[in-house]
């Protein structure tokens, strides 16, 4: 398969959120079976770091459970796409692990290391102060992307 | 432990407290012992160091009776002319906590506050101490003592009118903040955080006036902004060395209700709504670009200070202007 048009080439970052399969469904709707695009559907594992744990075996178990978590959603959000008759040669699934509070750095960069012309997220609307405190992957991914087209599926 | 060795250090201990002071007879514990059990006036053996115990720290909490940590004692260094020392056990609790409804997870990590302890070493505006690594890999630290109440104790005990508190005291504190600052900056660009910042949690050092930073165990979880914590614990801070203590509606109220009576839900703290931060409203004194950096973080911004860089960028050109 040659490469693609960058704006039908698509990062599709998703969680375990219902905006999230919101978005997984209208990219599949958008897509369709036309064959054109190119979806990357990725799932950030979120590395807390060994302050969290007492001992570095307990984080390790953590992240491992949480890859399976991640790789359950990745199918998931596969099925949803083969529902819709997206072809399966242009799917591609991937989990990349970043540290807390660096969700949105890596998506964008991960936007940039693929050449994605399009980002896809779901918003879960959270409140100001709450944008204010922990803040806002998809309203960073907005402010900070270059080059790129975002959507952003409420 | 030699026997002459225990005579010598229970010997120490005795000359420090005093024969009418000391008990009968010692008692030496080990820092692997379970904290509660460690006591007053027992001797810890730890790395090659004898500590006597003083007491147990607290918690200062605004207006509730002080909690007891009993994982952190107040100790003499009986081989060091009896330096004056904090000692943390290890202690390591991970839970949900909640601001303005708002949960989050928390944690407090002994490994965090000693890889911290180690990046700040010979940094003058945090706690200075070692790590002694104990079984098991807990970390154990042993924390230089600094003389000096908190920021929150100095501004409580000023009993100022405001006038006098703006012009004689509130240069001279902003200048030493911005440097705290500075350095809480500089810590997050080591890529670590605070995780607790408060006023309590600045020491101002009697012997040189600087502020020091303390107690950066608490680490949070946050998916999208790794400092948005840390930037609101240093709005609340300067708030309050602005507004000479924290400006709560209730103050206002019973005291100066014709400014009350002006104020909107706009002029308020972005997540404590009874918390005035438009304090210009209250203290007209104060000067409209520091006022400025303050409504950063009042329910009605629309931008958020994201660095210390930014915050600092404004408040040093605004303290220029004072």
């Amino acid at each position: 398969m040659g490469e693609p048009d960058p704006g039908k080439n698509i990062l599709l970052s998703i969680d375990n959120s219902e905006n999230s399969r919101r978005a997984i469904r209208y990219v599949a709707n958008i897509v369709g079976s036309s064959g054109d695009y190119r979806i990357t559907i990725l799932n950030i594992i979120e590395d807390m770091g060994e302050d969290f744990f007492p001992s570095a075996a307990e984080r390790q178990n953590y992240i491992e459970k949480q890859k399976q978590t991640s790789a359950a959603l990745l199918a998931e959000a596969r099925n949803i796409m083969r529902e819709h008759a997206v072809p399966e040669e242009c799917i591609r699934t991937e989990q990349v692990t970043a540290p807390s509070g660096y969700i949105a750095e890596s998506i964008i960069r991960h936007a940039q290391h693929e050449n994605k012309g399009t980002v896809v997220v779901g918003r879960r609307g959270i409140s100001k102060k709450e944008e204010f405190l922990f803040g806002s992957v998809s309203s960073k991914i907005v402010n900070y992307a270059k080059d790129c087209t975002v959507w952003v599926v409420e | 432990m030699e026997i002459n060795d225990k005579e010598a250090v229970e010997a120490m201990a005795r000359q420090y407290l005093g024969e009418d002071s000391s008990p009968k007879a010692f008692r030496f514990v080990s820092a692997d012992m379970d904290f509660f059990a460690v006591d007053y006036n027992d001797i810890l053996a730890l790395g090659d160091r004898y500590y006597l115990i003083r007491g147990v720290e607290t918690e200062k909490r605004f207006g509730i009776e002080d909690e007891p940590k009993y994982w952190v004692k107040r100790v003499v260094d009986l081989r060091d002319n009896y330096a004056k020392k904090i000692i943390k056990f290890c202690f390591f609790e991970e839970f949900s906590s909640h601001i303005g409804g708002i949960r989050f997870k928390l944690a407090r990590s002994p490994v965090k506050e000693a890889r911290i302890l180690k990046k700040v070493e010979g940094h003058p505006n945090f706690m200075q101490g070692r790590t002694v690594e104990q079984i098991r890999g807990n970390p154990i630290r042993v924390l230089d003592f600094i003389n000096g109440p908190s920021l929150y104790e100095h501004l409580m005990g000023l009993h100022m009118e405001y006038d006098e508190y703006f012009h004689q005291a509130l240069p001279s504190l902003l200048d030493r903040l911005i440097v705290c600052f500075r350095a809480m900056g500089w810590l997050h660009d080591q890529g670590e955080i605070h995780g607790d910042i408060r006023q309590d949690h600045i020491l101002i050092d009697k012997t040189d006036g600087l502020f020091r930073w303390i107690d950066f165990d608490y680490n949070y979880s946050t998916k999208g902004s790794r400092f948005g914590y840390d930037m609101f614990g240093l709005g609340n801070i300067l708030a309050a060395v602005v507004g000479c203590g924290s400006c709560t509606l209730q103050q206002l109220k019973a005291e100066r209700p014709e400014v009350l009576a002006r104020l909107y839900y706009e002029d308020t703290n972005i997540v404590w709504s009874n918390r005035v931060v438009n304090l210009k409203k209250v203290y007209p004194q104060i000067p409209e670009g520091l006022n400025r950096v303050l409504m950063h973080f009042s329910a009605g911004a629309t931008v958020f200070y994201e660095t210390v860089r930014e915050l600092l960028e404004d408040l040093e050109e605004a303290r220029v202007e004072m």
